[in-house]
């Protein structure tokens, strides 16, 4: 058992076993892969700790997506029963998608759903004994971006790359906006992004971009984009 | 965890790609990813990485009885296995495809006869070598029949079988410290090489996201004397005389290069494991220090610690014990105060010599001083 430590106040790096005491306090927030266990917080998957007054979680990257409310995801429709789709999220389970859960949508005029359409949709349920449920409309039936996604290319990636994706100053996407003048990027939490853009080759430039650039230091990223550039058009 | 589905829009968008003449990884229409054979401290053991695929190779011999029909060849048997951690595709159950592959190596290494299979024989009708070849694929993404081949020629040539010799009746096979193993004979290389097809575009080594829209596939193992092994054609694409021709001189091209980068790895592999040896046998090397037997080596301990353990004693029997520090030497000699001290810690000689001392060698030795 690992000795029990005061929780550092700069995010350092914590494995599994890992115990820390935490002042007392009236709410904790303890984020996933942490249990809180008679007044010490024990970690349970390696990462980045870090911590605030209230709340102490684990920064970690990986593949595996485990469904959450709220989070945004890309799903691929895997099958229909009945009126609900059966939609791959990358989870353990497929999600459940009602057909008529998008904006504008009745019976009679719904969106058509094939095997292998694209949808950009919310998590509403997510129990881990129960499917999780989708949906690409909120309570007032408006859809906030939430809908079918047509053309372009998905690609996989990690977790970690798809928030970093999210965040509004990511240096990530620096170099595509000085570079491209037309493209769309849809980034869902469950390690998928939607890429579409005025031409294929600047599809195939920016997929092959977001598959390298998770790890390069900053400076390293418009060399990157301008050898991806260069190689997809000499080999045209 | 389940596989993810090819969309629709990724399926379009992919074959767009490959109308306007590009490929999904910005490669050239002829380009092969990159290969790297390693080979691994046992003899026969090769990984070949073709870009993200990943395909290890174990070559074994086994002596055994051969069969009636043919009483003085040994055999080369193929175990492809798909394992599960190479993709979500696989379940571990015996697929089609790993059939395909392990007919294939079969077809293009075996009955091409690769390997001399009558140099294996022992004793016609007795005893034979057989060989099998496992191959594991450790990663799919895409092309599993050329990494499969390179792997398995990389493990055959880099193999090692164990030497025999047989005098009338007795057989003896050597074991690798006994005499040193002798290479199979290898009498050619081929290598595969697969060529995807999309429409009007031909994909030389497909990729995974290439192989989940291409029509169909051909390999052909072809190899350094432009001879052509094997051809297998897979999906249900129409070959016309002159796009095989084609593929077969491109298969021909690239034999030449993979199998010039098997035999310089190997050489590579060979001056290592040269380098290596040589550094064993340095380290190995007895040095003066130990050349010196157990014996004396204790007796060296011993006399240290009991000098040590003098100069720290006080009282007049110690001084007494002092003295005798250059007699304990003879002390060493008797088995009781090498069992007491011997080649324990430090802190049990302390605590028992003084006692042993004064017990052992007062009485005696005090006389036999004036008779000096």
């Amino acid at each position: 058992m690992a000795e029990v430590q005061e929780i550092p106040a700069t995010p350092t790096m914590v494995m599994c076993g890992d115990a820390f005491a935490f002042p007392q306090c009236t709410e904790l927030t303890v984020g996933p892969g942490l249990r809180y266990i008679k007044n010490t917080v024990n970690c349970t998957k390696p990462g980045v700790l870090r911590a605030t007054n209230k709340s102490v979680w684990i920064d970690r990257n990986s593949k595996r997506y485990v469904p959450v409310v709220e989070e945004r995801v890309i799903g691929i429709v895997a099958g229909r029963i009945g009126e609900d789709c059966r939609v791959d999220v990358g989870a353990a389970h497929y999600a459940m998608l009602n057909g008529v859960a998008f904006e504008g949508a009745t019976q009679r005029n719904k969106p058509d759903l094939k095997i292998g359409s694209l949808v950009f949709a919310k998590v509403i349920a997510a129990n881990k004994d129960v499917e999780p449920e989708l949906s690409c409309v909120n309570k007032n039936g408006k859809s906030n971006g939430l809908q079918v996604l047509e053309g372009g290319h998905l690609i996989s990636c990690s977790l970690g790359l798809c928030r970093k994706l999210r965040q509004p100053t990511t240096p990530l996407t620096a170099p595509l906006i000085a570079h491209f003048k037309l493209f769309e990027l849809v980034v869902g939490m469950n390690g998928r992004v939607w890429i579409h853009s005025d031409s294929v080759k600047h599809t195939l430039c920016i997929s092959m971009y977001l598959g390298r650039c998770e790890y390069l230091p900053e400076e390293e990223l418009m060399p990157l984009l301008k050898d991806i550039v260069k190689r997809v058009e000499s080999s045209a | 965890m389940r596989e993810v589905p090819l969309s629709l829009n990724s399926k379009a968008f992919l074959e767009e790609v490959l109308r306007q003449g590009l490929r999904p990884d910005a490669r050239e229409t002829y380009d092969y990813r990159n290969i790297q054979i390693d080979f691994g401290s046992k003899w026969g053991h090769a990984e070949v990485i073709l870009g993200q695929t990943r395909v290890l190779a174990r070559v074994s011999a086994l002596v055994e009885k051969p069969p009636v029909m043919r009483p003085s060849e040994g055999s080369l048997l193929f175990f492809v296995c798909f394992s599960p951690m190479a993709s979500a595709k696989f379940t571990g159950n015996r697929t089609d495809f790993s059939t395909v592959v392990t007919r294939l190596l079969e077809r293009t290494i075996k009955e091409t006869r690769v390997i001399d299979t009558e140099s294996l024989c022992i004793v016609s009708g007795e005893k034979v070598i057989n060989l099998r070849v496992d191959l594991t694929l450790l990663d799919f993404a895409g092309n599993v029949i050329d990494a499969s081949c390179i792997a398995a020629m990389a493990a055959l040539s880099h193999f090692r079988r164990p030497d025999f010799v047989v005098n009338g009746e007795e057989v003896t096979v050597f074991t690798e410290k006994d005499r040193d193993p002798i290479p199979l004979s290898v009498l050619h290389i081929p290598i595969t090489c697969t060529i995807g097809f999309a429409g009007e575009k031909i994909l030389v080594d497909p990729s995974e996201e290439e192989e989940s829209v291409m029509d169909g596939f051909v390999s052909i193992a072809t190899n350094t004397h432009h001879e052509i092994c094997y051809i297998y054609m897979g999906g249900g694409v129409t070959l016309t005389p002159a796009l095989v021709s084609k593929c077969c001189e491109i298969s021909s091209l690239k034999t030449q290069e993979i199998s010039a980068q098997i035999t310089s790895c190997l050489t590579k592999d060979a001056t290592a494991r040269k380098t290596s040896e040589a550094a064993e046998i340095e380290a190995s090397k007895p040095t003066a220090i130990s050349s010196i037997s157990l014996q004396e080596k204790m007796d060296k301990m011993l006399v240290e610690d009991r000098t040590n353990v003098c100069e720290t004693m006080e009282t007049d029997d110690q001084v007494e014990s002092a003295q005798y520090g250059s007699i304990t030497i003879r002390y060493i000699d008797e088995t009781e105060t090498l069992d007491s001290g011997g080649v324990g810690t430090v802190q049990e000689k302390e605590t028992k010599e003084p006692t042993k001392l004064a017990t052992i060698s007062t009485p005696e030795k005090k006389e036999s001083f004036p008779g000096f």
